[in-house]
């Protein structure tokens, strides 16, 4: 079976009108193109099911147009193709978009991904895609159509975006789902299951929008500071249980309803490099489906603060980042509780050959994972990579409840 | 008699204020000969152990001399192979030897700002034989120097760190003729660690690396050999930002 899954979106005119007057530059480069094929196999040591990641390639086609130095215009689509266990390959389009350089003035038009942000594993700011979290240790950003404008100076950018049409994430596959199963009430017997999918439908209320501006200063060896604001809709589903009556007294239908809840995001983020230290921050708080943000009501609000550090050991080489989260939610008002985590990264480069990385996290409700890595470069472009993810603690929370799950994985890729 | 005619010789080519020199004037006239203005180099990294190589190629803009109290700004492009082409990143050195540093990474779409303490400094060159801080280049002003002799023009100057850094010495072999470096011995734990053979080559007015052979004594090799290199063009100030590092 083939499935062709991609959209043409009638927005793509302005891709044309972003194009068109670049061409009228001299010079338009040889465009390249380049690819990745990757295949991977990995074994569920708890329940020794061994699953086969299909094989997918993944090609792009870039170029530019006028001089290497100061380009007029660029270019770049990429798609990705997959084959699945049964035989089955579905093609997904990538990042496909064309940039014009104004003076100042980026324009680009197209399937992009945005990286807001600047811490590494917890990122708050980082809300324009969606994510594809079939496998939640390796999400994926989705490239979503929008338009972005950003506009650069003398140290400092503002980042624009606009983005006309709702795209949501990929679901955990069912082993990676903790939802509590759902019981009925005694006496109700449940002969069948729904799902209502209320996907934002594409409307002017519906378009979701953001900017992010960034200042440097030369303080140390370089202080970044960022202010965003966002407003869109989440791309993870709040889903509501409800029991609909069937004919037959005593029985109903359990629907599951998909709603994806709009919300307002204001953050700010810093990063500073000082001599051997770079010390990074953020934060972000959000007011859900319009909640009044003086006084949102319970669970209408919602913040997360994220700070790093990040130093090379000396004599040893190895790169340490230690990386902690606090989410809090409101009960009432702006009164709330907080969680947190956090999550140590050590990686080293070996030699040309040889690279490691060791993680790990920690819920502080009781549960983590580790995931210790190597990969080695067999030549040039084709690398082999092993990797543990081995999860623990209280069944409850989030890592605890994959423990089932802990993998072994290796993977083989060639990258032109 | 040959021999020592064209001993004679080479030491008659000598300027002779050349042979009266301290070895940190020697090293003066080596931190200020002539250097371009810019520079665009595409080079070709090849790293070898064992038999077996790994090839990189590398695109590079470079502007500015610490020696003229100048920062020194540096735009590095990988080419090839795929796993690391797009990447990039941007330097800014200044005259103190401070490193401003910034890595692209096109696969997660953000440019990280880097660490520049000695560690991040004395940590391998993408794998290769060389340190980020053999890439990025010393100031005068790093080290103290002592002459040890002079042999065949060729001057052999002991530069020790003032402050610590990954190696405990170096040794730079200094060509009295032209004060160019054609060698340099990397000195760590009181023994040999590493050494630098540059080939130089005239382009326009100025002698300029054709080939780095930076030679490890564990038995890796990296070779840097320019394939392409322009000098004084015109390159505009936006080469040197984040956003042209993106592009």
């Amino acid at each position: 079976m083939n499935t062709f899954q991609h959209r043409l979106y009638p927005w793509g005119v302005l891709i044309l009108l972003v194009v068109t007057p670049l061409f009228g530059q001299t010079a338009v480069a040889v465009p390249s193109f380049s690819g990745t094929l990757e295949t991977g196999w990995g074994w569920f040591y708890q329940s020794t099911d061994l699953a086969v990641t299909g094989p997918h390639f993944e090609g792009k086609l870039a170029g530019a147009i006028g001089s290497a130095e100061s380009p007029s215009g660029q270019y770049s689509v990429a798609g990705r193709l997959s084959l699945d266990s049964a035989g089955a390959t579905t093609f997904n389009l990538g990042e496909a978009w064309a940039r014009g350089y104004l003076g100042p003035l980026d324009l680009s038009v197209g399937n992009q991904s945005v990286s807001w942000g600047v811490t590494d594993v917890f990122t708050p700011l980082d809300v324009v895609n969606p994510r594809d979290q079939s496998h939640p240790m390796d999400s994926l950003k989705l490239p979503v159509p929008l338009v972005r404008v950003a506009l650069t100076g003398a140290g400092w950018s503002l980042d624009s975006v606009l983005v006309p049409a709702f795209a949501k994430s990929v679901l955990p596959e069912t082993r990676w789902q903790t939802s509590p199963a759902f019981s009925p009430p005694n006496g109700i017997t449940v002969v069948g299951r729904t799902l209502v999918d209320h996907i934002p439908s594409l409307t002017w209320d519906n378009l979701a929008w953001g900017g992010r501006l960034g200042v440097s200063f030369d303080v140390f060896q370089g202080l970044d500071l960022g202010l965003t604001v966002y407003q869109g809709r989440n791309p993870l589903p709040r889903p509501k249980v409800s029991l609909v009556a069937t004919a037959t007294q005593g029985q109903k239908t359990a629907q599951t309803t998909f709603d994806y809840d709009r919300f307002t995001l204001g953050g700010m983020d810093f990063v500073l490099a000082a001599e051997g230290l770079v010390l990074r921050a953020e934060a972000a708080g959000r007011v859900w489906r319009g909640a009044d943000f003086a006084n949102p009501a319970s669970g209408d609000a919602s913040a997360q603060g994220v700070a790093s550090v990040e130093f090379t050991l000396p004599v040893i080489g190895v790169k340490a980042l230690f990386e902690g989260v606090a989410d809090w939610a409101n009960t009432s008002a702006w009164e709330g509780t907080t969680r947190a985590k956090a999550v140590a990264v050590l990686s080293a480069v070996s030699d040309s050959r040889w690279s490691w990385k060791a993680i790990g996290a920690w819920d502080l409700e009781g549960a983590g994972m580790a995931s210790p890595q190597v990969t080695y470069v067999i030549a040039d472009g084709l690398s082999a990579t092993a990797i543990l993810f081995a999860f623990f603690g209280d069944s409850s929370v989030s890592w605890g409840a994959w423990y089932e799950n802990s993998v072994a994985e290796a993977t083989l890729k060639y990258a032109f | 008699m040959l021999k020592l005619l064209m001993a004679l010789a080479a030491l008659l080519a000598v300027p002779l204020a050349a042979q009266d020199l301290s070895g940190a004037e020697l090293m003066a006239k080596y931190f200020h000969r002539a250097k371009p203005k810019t520079e665009i180099t595409t080079m070709v990294m090849i790293i070898s152990k064992n038999g077996a190589t790994l090839t990189r190629t590398i695109a590079n803009w470079g502007t500015g001399d610490n020696a003229l109290g100048q920062v020194e700004r540096r735009v590095v492009k990988f080419l090839a192979p795929g796993d690391i082409k797009g990447s990039g990143f941007l330097t800014s050195k200044k005259t103190d030897g401070s490193t401003e540093s910034l890595l692209w990474l096109p696969a997660l779409g953000k440019v990280r700002r880097l660490g520049s303490g000695a560690s991040d400094q004395d940590s391998a060159f993408f794998g290769s034989d060389f340190t980020n801080r053999d890439i990025s280049g010393f100031v005068e002003g790093d080290f103290l120097y002592s002459l040890q002799g002079t042999a065949d023009s060729i001057a052999t100057i002991e530069a020790k760190p003032k402050k610590a850094m990954g190696y405990e010495k170096l040794v730079y072999f200094l060509d009295l003729r032209d004060f160019s470096v054609h060698k340099i011995d990397y000195y760590k734990g009181g023994k040999l660690a590493k050494s630098q053979v540059l080939t130089l080559e005239k382009v326009g007015d100025y002698l300029l690396p054709s080939l780095i052979v930076m030679t490890s004594t564990t038995g890796s090799k990296t070779e840097l050999k320019v394939s392409d290199q322009k000098v004084d063009q015109d390159v505009s100030d936006a080469t040197f930002t984040e956003r042209f590092l993106k592009q």
